[in-house]
């Protein structure tokens, strides 16, 4: 492809959440200088009420912020 | 420059925005996630977020302060 053709996320980031597979994803799960975007805000709050670590990358959750695009 | 600055809508409407690219530079993906307190905004790629916060300009979003720019992996 040209190179001037913009960057894009994967389009499944339109896909619900990964864990209760019915709201939109937008639970940035924060941990350091980075996140991961998987799941909605009520199941990335869960997470971190329990003492989960991030789904994705195991390190504990410092963070969960509910995100607008 | 910004065409539709509307401000927070319903997010179902506006779900498609994510694959859109980075609001400021145009080019780069949204990669750079916003803090502010418990809620964020992901317009911008990492590298344009983290110019903001660095020239302490407010959120492009919403006007807040920013507290805090993370790169953002998307699942
Ligand atoms: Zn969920
Ligand atoms: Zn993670
Ligand atoms: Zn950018
Ligand atoms: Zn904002």
């Amino acid at each position: 492809q040209p190179k001037s053709v913009p960057d894009r996320l994967p389009d499944s980031c339109l896909d619900p959440c990964l864990i209760c597979q019915s709201q939109q994803k937008n639970g940035v799960i924060v941990h350091g200088q980075t996140g991961h975007l998987m799941s909605c805000y009520a199941c990335a709050r869960k997470l971190k009420r329990r003492n989960k670590l991030c789904p994705v990358c195991r390190l504990p959750i410092q963070a969960v912020v509910m995100t607008y695009f | 420059e910004r065409q539709e600055s509307s401000g927070m809508e319903v997010q179902d409407e506006r779900k498609e925005e994510l694959l859109e690219p980075c609001k400021l530079c145009r080019v780069r993906t949204r990669n750079g996630t916003i803090i502010h307190g418990r809620t964020a905004h992901l317009l911008t790629c990492f590298p344009c977020a983290r110019r903001l916060h660095k020239f302490q300009a407010p959120c492009p979003g919403c006007g807040q302060i920013i507290q805090k720019v993370i790169k953002t992996f998307v699942l």
